[in-house]
């Protein structure tokens, strides 16, 4: 199956644009061993974020280290922020949070984003601040002393997160972003997975979990087996238009509904389905937290912190 | 802007990580260890006590410290690609061949360390055994302490504070040990010819620093080979090549006027030889200062070769 054409034209400036990218695996002998990616072409708009969504072993982090210039495309063109992604001076705009958070077990938070922040050339001061910022925005603050090796997955996991975004980049790279964290921590990483993309900040991601993709995706590519089966907007994908929802308080007189059902299937020939909605999960639950958090201390992460200031102000 | 703030933060954090391995601190221990307690194992060497303890200290040394920089300069590199760090790393704005030089600067620091550690124990077992009859014991009691000292501090320290033992155990010692010379020094001996004043070994040090350069060729060779093998292919080829090293002027010597291939295989193994003059210290007064720069400079050409095959082995490395 060929890839579909791209959502955008090419005279737009994506962030990312690939055009039939191919990368094969060689073995010790230089045969051909796998194809990891089979001739993929999309672009992703910048200010949008972008779900790359597919099974394990479908070809996304492949892609996403061809993005970031780990590995080296087979063929195929890939600009990244209009440059190739060897540049470094492209990779100062970048940052990424890789699918496992690999951190250094025996440097203590502090030390890692300080650390991440020579890599930047960060002024001491301007880094000083913002591992500030970001350890209060990730609710770690309280244990920037302790060493990452002792903390829980989802503890690394926003240190992870910290690290991306320590150079307040131009296109966010998060890999399966809320894997290991708790329904809070998912909560919290969607917002500023939203909160970023209001900034004009582009975010690609990978992600298992659909719901999470759906609720901060603008746009979407389904891989399969190394291909891009579909690609297109959220709304372009998923409504159905040959169905239609009416929402509407529940009358108190049971007669109504009934009488209603009668009128709907005289007018529409079909017995409409009649359901109450139900309220999502998630929210549930973390209202059930928010409310239990004032009678308890815990020493994992904080929760419910706003964005590092200095991510506020950058923004577009 | 912080200039070359990328390439000494890696530098930095690879030496810091090479001295937290647990390995490390043990190669590092038992080698000191090794060298401080020799004084007090020999006994009925008639007169020569203090040859075969410069002798086996700096053998100590130069062992441990390939053991040393094999095993961090393999496993820095491995460890990081395995272990995924290497591609947040250079998912950042570094170059891969500073990512490549600053790993190998970092694990020549911390050999660094261990070899400024491992020759005061040795300044200090010269003196103590310098004498068959008498143990000098204001020099092999200050190295008994540091050699004690050292991991009981960081024991300590990280109880109370949670400090990693194994880097505070190990920088203890480097610090210690050096102190304890400077103790002993001013420590009267009980002899007058032992005191350092008058005895100290100056062309001990000059071997040792031979010694080191060796250690920095061993340094980048197993950088080099770290790109593309594991940690134990590294050890092994390491080993294999600085043996072939050690005894290409007996095997190949002959040959060299008579074979290219010879002098090909000659020019290509290091010539540990080069850097291991305990004979000479037994005939001369000091090793000639033009020697020590040849030397240097030779093993600065060969580690910078070992240094370019890495880098462009490195640059074509795919980071999975």
């Amino acid at each position: 199956m060929t890839s579909p054409p791209p959502s955008r034209s090419q005279t737009t400036d994506a962030a990312i644009r690939a055009r039939d990218l191919v990368k094969t695996f060689r073995d010790f002998w230089r045969r051909p061993k796998v194809e990891a990616v089979h001739s993929i072409s999309f672009d992703v708009p910048p200010g949008q974020v972008f779900g790359l969504l597919g099974p394990n072993g479908s070809g996304k982090s492949t892609t996403i280290k061809m993005i970031l210039g780990l590995l080296f495309p087979t063929s195929g063109t890939l600009e990244v922020l209009g440059a190739s992604p060897q540049d470094t001076g492209v990779k100062r705009r970048i940052g990424y949070l890789p699918e496992e958070s690999y951190l250094y077990p025996q440097l203590t938070p502090l030390e890692t984003l300080s650390f991440y922040a020579r890599l930047f050339n960060l002024p001491a001061e301007e880094a000083k601040e913002r591992i500030h910022q970001l350890l209060e925005m990730i609710g770690l603050s309280h244990a920037r002393h302790r060493p990452v090796g002792e903390f829980s997955k989802g503890m690394a996991r926003r240190i992870g997160l910290a690290q991306a975004l320590l150079n307040d980049p131009d296109l966010i790279i998060l890999d399966e972003p809320t894997s290991g964290l708790d329904p809070q921590g998912t909560h919290q990483v969607k917002n500023l997975i939203l909160a970023l993309a209001a900034r004009g900040k582009t975010v690609l991601l990978t992600s298992h979990l659909l719901a999470d993709v759906e609720e901060v995706c603008n746009e979407v590519a389904i891989l399969f087996n190394g291909r891009i089966l579909a690609q297109g907007t959220l709304d372009s994908l998923l409504t159905q238009k040959q169905k239609t929802t009416l929402s509407f308080p529940t009358p108190r007189q049971p007669d109504t509904l009934r009488e209603l059902m009668k009128a709907a299937k005289g007018i529409l020939g079909t017995v409409p389905a009649l359901t109450h909605p139900r309220q999502a999960l998630e929210p549930y639950f973390l209202e059930v937290i928010r409310k239990a958090e004032g009678d308890f201390a815990t020493s994992g992460a904080a929760q419910d912190a706003p964005l590092a200031p200095f991510l506020e102000q950058r923004g577009g | 802007m912080r200039r070359g703030g990328p390439f000494f933060a890696i530098a930095w954090l690879t030496a810091l990580e090479a001295i937290r391995r647990p390995v490390f601190l043990l190669v590092a221990l038992s080698c000191l260890a090794g060298i401080t307690l020799l004084p007090w194992m020999l006994n009925y060497t008639l007169g020569d006590s203090g040859r075969i303890i410069r002798d086996s200290a700096l053998s100590f040394t130069f062992v441990g410290g390939l053991l040393l920089a094999a095993y961090a300069a393999g496993e820095t590199l491995s460890r990081e690609l395995q272990r995924g760090t290497a591609a947040v790393l250079l998912a950042k704005p570094v170059k891969r061949p500073v990512f490549f030089l600053a790993k190998t600067l970092g694990i020549i620091l911390a050999i660094l360390l261990f070899t400024l550690a491992a020759l005061s124990a040795t300044l200090l077992a010269v003196r103590a055994g310098a004498n068959d009859l008498m143990l000098d014991r204001t020099a092999a009691l200050p190295a008994l302490a540091a050699l004690l000292l050292g991991p009981a501090a960081a024991g300590i320290w990280n109880h109370h504070t949670g400090r990693p033992f194994t880097s505070t155990a190990f920088l203890l010692l480097c610090v210690l040990f050096p102190g304890a010379v400077l103790l002993a020094a001013g420590l009267p001996p009980p002899f007058e010819s032992l005191a350092f004043a008058h005895t100290l070994p100056w062309p001990i040090l000059q071997v040792g620093v031979l010694i080191f350069f060796a250690l920095c060729m061993v340094t980048s060779a197993a950088s080099a080979l770290a790109t593309r093998l594991p940690l134990s292919a590294v050890l092994l080829l390491c080993a294999g090549l600085f043996l072939g090293g050690l005894m290409s002027d007996y095997v190949l010597g002959p040959h060299l006027e008579a074979s290219w291939l010879a002098r090909l295989a000659y020019a290509v193994l290091p010539n540990v030889q080069a850097f291991w003059l305990l004979d000479a210290l037994d005939g001369l007064h000091r090793i000639p200062s033009v020697y020590v720069l040849t030397a240097a400079g030779y093993a600065a050409a060969w580690s910078a070769l070992c240094l370019l095959a890495g880098s462009f082995s490195f640059q074509k490395l795919e980071i999975s």
